[in-house]
């Protein structure tokens, strides 16, 4: 292996050292060199969004008219269409670019909801109530019934009896706890599910965090000096601070 | 000032619980304990579904993960293709998000075991990032070598061997999700699940698991891997532990501290503010 | 006829593929349609593909505009943003149009180097902000809020090692939980958010997604 792709590599792992502890760096002060970062990852981050838009392009469109299909012209023509915003005489015409890919988007996922989000989550949520053979499943399943209607319950904000006013007596006041109890249901089961998912957050957070330090420990010459400037660049940053906050009276 | 408001302020300094944190999780990184772990039902489920997948599996991938969730996720789709490569299958790996050509690559050097066996082609193909969001997703369903007429590095689908096999919805025996964000999954789930009846295996974040929990609940999805616990799972359950499992005990550090800042924090939290409700009613 | 074009061009355009749609889902249609419903499909994302295209000519224009105005603080960083956009959009354009895919050398250094360390931890920043609320802000005032950090503290044990050595029962115990109890939880925000398609649909059908003047 000669010497320059080994030096690339090392200024690749270099750089990446910098911008993850410059980038760091922001949640301790905000600073000169982790606002150097930010643009930085902003800049590529476009520039590498156009060139993955291009490559689609290119493969869902130029490469095909190349090889005979004409008709690849109109959408090429639509997503066109799409940078005549920069024209104001013309950027009337340029919705009907959205207009198109909405409508197909639109029209492809609303065929499909009833089925897959309403339908079938609905069927799955009746269950057997009692299971003479599995007591564990018969409450997990009364569970379950509860708190999948206590969470549409909670949901539903027409037809609240009682609870706007209006009859609470007699058998409106029944209707109106049978409510209250049921959306209470909700509200609990939404809280273990709330539960869960910070658990999980926190999980996948943590495990952000090591991917990082781990890229760290890999190139630990690039962190340490990265490490050493950026905290001189906090050290400026409070200084900066200070010397344009009034002070006290 | 009180003891308390003492020490309650003390800890409220955050750059000392940051600093904390990192310290934690580098000294683990660098010392790692080795701690046992269970294996879930959930893991021992897709295990067990992939382990079912029929000789020459036709399988679509849809590597839609950033570099921050690589971490999580790549494992999971390593060890399922570790377990998967005794079966001679057929991948088609695409991205429907554009981060993913960036970590495509990065997959295959975490499992070159893998690559170094299949056959680009013929055994697998990486279309790349397809713009398009679920539109993609639908047009991919109807017929894979009609719409992508090259793959990721320029080279023509029209004449690869896989696409005699696997090339709509129907073809396929599994869909395996890789993913950080819960859009994809009901885009699979809307365009390959409920039409075609394509089975979907779901490998994502912790973070969004219990939000598609209701997917898998329902048999929707086939199985589920959320997490990085879950892919330390996996990669126990095939004999190949790696990036995960040596991940788990610097989990462990950062949830414990993350535990005993909560804990304190009510605690020192209810004596004042008793006190301060007795303030009040004097 | 150009104002009528102006004015109902776009929602007629909208109304139009959504019919179609989801005529072709639910009806049993012949072969021909089922081609133009695949051509729709593939032109769909073929167009959709420019609208990323025209995201990063805005952010260079944004950019362009606090250069030209020299906006104090902010400009230098512009330059450097400018810059480093050139460079990528130039490595990836050759990349793309030379035959490569995205695969060139030189741009994979470029998002190796510089975009995949920053986007990994643009992410991984979150973690301090998470572990600080949780102190500042997790407080058990009631029952609920107890479920919650109970529920979470389970599921916390179960998600790390150290909680299968203080007790092996924390995996079981979560699975059930995830499995059965928060499936429960998050199925009927599910079945909202597939009514919400359903009615994003009806009302783009009905013309009442788009602004009136």
């Amino acid at each position: 292996m000669t010497a320059a792709p080994a030096l690339l590599d090392l200024l690749s792992a270099g750089i990446g050292a910098a911008l993850t502890i410059w980038l760091f760096s922001f949640a301790f002060k905000d600073n000169l060199l982790y606002k150097l970062a930010e643009h930085l990852f902003v800049g590529v981050s476009a520039g590498f969004s156009w060139a993955l838009a291009l490559d689609s392009i290119m493969k869902t469109g130029i490469v095909p008219l190349q090889k005979g299909d004409a008709t690849i012209i109109i959408p090429m023509l639509i997503g066109l269409i799409f940078f005549m915003k920069y024209f104001p005489k013309f950027s009337w015409i340029a919705r009907f670019g959205p207009a198109f890919v909405l409508g197909i988007g639109l029209g492809i996922a609303v065929s499909t909801s009833p089925e897959s989000f309403v339908l079938r989550q609905i069927s799955a949520s009746f269950l057997p109530l009692w299971i003479p053979t599995d007591p564990v499943m018969t409450v997990t399943n009364i569970l379950m019934t509860l708190i999948v209607w206590g969470g549409l319950t909670y949901f539903t904000f027409t037809l609240v009896p009682g609870l706007r006013g209006g009859k609470t007596s007699g058998a409106a006041s029944v209707w109106t706890r049978g409510y209250k109890l049921l959306m209470t249901i909700g509200i609990y089961g939404m809280m273990v599910g709330f539960g869960a998912s910070f658990a999980a957050t926190i999980v996948t957070r943590v495990a952000f965090l090591i991917g990082r330090l781990g890229d760290l420990l890999a190139a630990p010459e690039a962190s340490a000096i990265s490490f050493i400037l950026v905290i001189l660049a906090i050290g400026y940053a409070y200084r900066r601070e200070r010397k344009t906050t009034p002070p006290k009276p | 000032m009180s003891a308390i408001d003492k020490i309650y302020n003390f800890l409220s300094i955050k750059q000392i619980l940051y600093g904390l944190l990192l310290v934690i999780v580098l000294w683990i990184l660098l010392n790692p304990i080795g701690l046992p772990m269970g294996i879930s039902t959930s893991t021992r489920n897709v295990y067990n579904y992939v382990d079912k997948l029929p000789q020459g599996a036709k399988v679509l991938v849809d590597v839609y993960y950033e570099p921050a969730a690589a971490t999580e996720v790549q494992p999971m789709l390593g060890a399922m293709l570790r377990q998967i490569l005794p079966k001679n299958p057929k991948i088609v790996f695409v991205s429907t998000i554009s981060t993913g050509p960036a970590m495509f690559p990065k997959l295959q050097a975490y499992v070159p075991d893998v690559f170094s066996k299949l056959k680009e082609g013929d055994d697998w193909v990486y279309l790349g990032y397809l713009a398009g969001q679920e539109t993609a997703v639908a047009a991919l369903a109807k017929g894979i070598k009609e719409y992508v007429a090259q793959d990721n590095y320029g080279k023509s689908t029209a004449n690869m061997a896989i696409f005699n096999v696997a090339d709509k919805a129907a073809d396929f025996n599994v869909v395996v999700e890789v993913t950080s964000g819960t859009d994809p999954i009901e885009w699979f789930i809307r365009q390959w699940e409920t039409p075609f009846k394509t089975p979907v295996l779901l490998f994502c974040l912790s973070v969004i698991a219990p939000s598609v929990q209701p997917f898998l609940s329902s048999g929707q999805a086939a199985g589920m891997l959320t997490g990085q616990k879950a892919a330390a799972e996996y990669e126990l359950l095939i004999n190949k532990p790696s990036a995960a499992v040596s991940a788990m005990d610097a989990q462990s550090g950062a949830h414990v501290l993350i535990m005993i800042y909560i804990v304190l924090g009510n605690l020192l939290y209810w004596p004042m503010r008793l006190r301060e409700k007795g303030r009040k009613s004097k | 006829m150009s104002s009528t074009l102006r004015r109902h061009g776009p929602y007629t355009t909208i109304l139009l593929l959504i019919l179609f749609f989801i005529i072709t889902y639910f009806f049993v249609m012949p072969p021909q349609v089922g081609v133009v419903n695949k051509t729709l499909l593939n032109w769909g994302s073929l167009a959709a593909a420019f609208a990323v295209l025209v995201g990063t000519i805005d952010i260079s224009r944004m950019h362009v505009e606090y250069i030209r105005k020299m906006t104090r603080g902010q400009w230098p960083f512009s330059v450097v943003l400018l810059a480093i956009l050139v460079i990528t959009f130039v490595a990836g354009s050759y990349s793309v149009l030379a035959g490569f895919g995205t695969t060139w050398a030189w741009f994979a250094w470029i998002y190796n180097a510089v975009y995949i360390p920053s986007n990994a931890t643009v992410y991984a920043i979150l973690v301090f902000y998470l572990a600080s609320s949780s102190f500042r802000a997790f407080r058990v005032r009631n029952l609920q809020a107890f479920l919650l950090v109970l529920v979470g503290f389970i599921v916390m044990f179960a998600n790390i090692t150290i909680g299968y050595v203080i007790w092996p029962g924390f995996t079981p115990l979560s699975d059930w939980i995830n499995r059965y109890l928060v499936a429960a939880a998050y199925r009927p925000i599910i079945i909202g958010a597939g009514l919400g398609v359903i009615i994003t649909g009806l009302r783009a059908l009905l013309g009442r997604e788009i602004y009136r003047r």
